[in-house]
């Protein structure tokens, strides 16, 4: 579980600094994910981070539970 | 008259999106829908509900976000109750937070025409009758009440975000698709409507914080004395409604809600179809 926290915790910085950027060509999935160029994504950079920070927040949980 | 149609449609089970297509065309009122100026107007009236959600249950809240964050300083679950709801809340949210952001404006390019939406409405109504019957019938064989809300799984908080999310389709209610999905996971219907009002707090609050920008874009004819008129009156119909409803919750069902929806529904539906409105 800790693996999947940390994986998540990669992608939604990724997808964050992607919709930011925005860099990709306009379709029907880039613009969904916030990551087309054709105009600027205020909602999808906050999703993505809150998403980031609750992944870590998981994998702090996951941290502190004791070995079995 | 927008911003009373807002603070009511919104939180009773009866979709203030599917209001917000259908009334304005009804009453000829001139509102063009895409207009910079309505969109920004709307998001003042969602600041005003959110807030007014936010100060029915300031009690509940600031007990919430206290045990929330204890929980990330001390990184792990006691299992207390504030707790536990906090993060059956932050579940709960995932799925509406993730499908609104990525799909809410192609849905709304789809679907937010009058006979689309007059259809969902009567969908609305159906799904309110269907989740009252399978309720009745797992009441009949249970032996209490419902359970308590610290008792949801977080499987189950996640599916009440799911079907929260149903309301993405214009016409579909936000708080009935929740209390519907609440009641089939076993909770009462006070129970399950103070989830469904817990849950829609911090997605109208952060929705409408983050289009506040909106109201600042160049042409759009929204002073600050209406926009603040249209939050508070937004606001106090939002809190007349929620302190209404968590009463009507206590001895009372979806039903009502569900006769609405189908009536207003297969009367839109007629008057559009027809082209008696255009």
């Amino acid at each position: 579980m800790k693996a999947l926290a940390i994986v998540l915790v990669v992608v939604f910085v990724g997808c964050a600094i992607l919709s930011i950027a925005h860099p990709l060509e306009p379709s029907t999935v880039t613009r969904a994910l916030g990551f087309s160029n054709d105009k600027a994504h205020a909602k999808h950079p906050f999703l993505y981070f809150v998403l980031a920070v609750l992944a870590l927040i998981w994998l702090r949980f996951q941290s502190s539970q004791p070995a079995r | 008259m927008l911003a009373v149609l807002q603070g009511v449609s919104e939180l009773f089970p009866i979709s203030s999106l599917g209001h917000t297509v259908l009334i304005p065309p009804l009453f000829h009122w001139n509102v063009n829908e895409s207009d910079d100026s309505f969109l920004a107007f709307v998001v003042v009236l969602h600041l005003g509900t959110a807030l007014a959600l936010l100060v029915f249950y300031r009690a509940t809240w600031l007990r919430i976000v206290r045990a929330f964050f204890g929980s990330i300083v001390r990184g792990r679950l006691t299992g207390e109750r504030d707790e536990k709801i906090a993060w059956l809340l932050v579940v709960g949210t995932i799925p509406v937070a993730i499908l609104g952001v990525l799909f809410q404006s192609s849905v709304k390019a789809l679907f937010a025409s009058p006979i689309p939406v007059a259809a969902f409405l009567m969908l609305n109504a159906l799904v309110m009758f269907a989740g009252e019957a399978l309720r009745r019938r797992q009441a009949a064989r249970a032996t209490g009440g419902g359970k308590p809300i610290e008792q949801l799984t977080w499987a189950q908080s996640a599916g009440i975000g799911v079907a929260q999310s149903l309301a993405l389709l214009p016409g579909i209610s936000r708080s009935g698709s929740s209390i519907v999905a609440g009641l089939l996971v076993d909770l009462d219907h006070e129970d399950a409507a103070t989830y469904s009002f817990l849950l829609a707090t911090p997605v109208i609050l952060l929705a409408s914080v983050l289009e506040l920008p909106e109201i600042f874009k160049p042409g759009v004819a929204i002073g600050p004395v209406e926009a603040f008129a249209g939050c508070v009156l937004a606001g106090l119909t939002a809190y007349a409604s929620v302190a209404f409803l968590t009463r009507y919750f206590q001895h009372n069902d979806l039903r009502p809600f569900g006769w609405y929806c189908l009536l207003a529904g297969a009367t839109a539906l007629v008057l559009f179809s027809t082209k008696v409105i255009a």
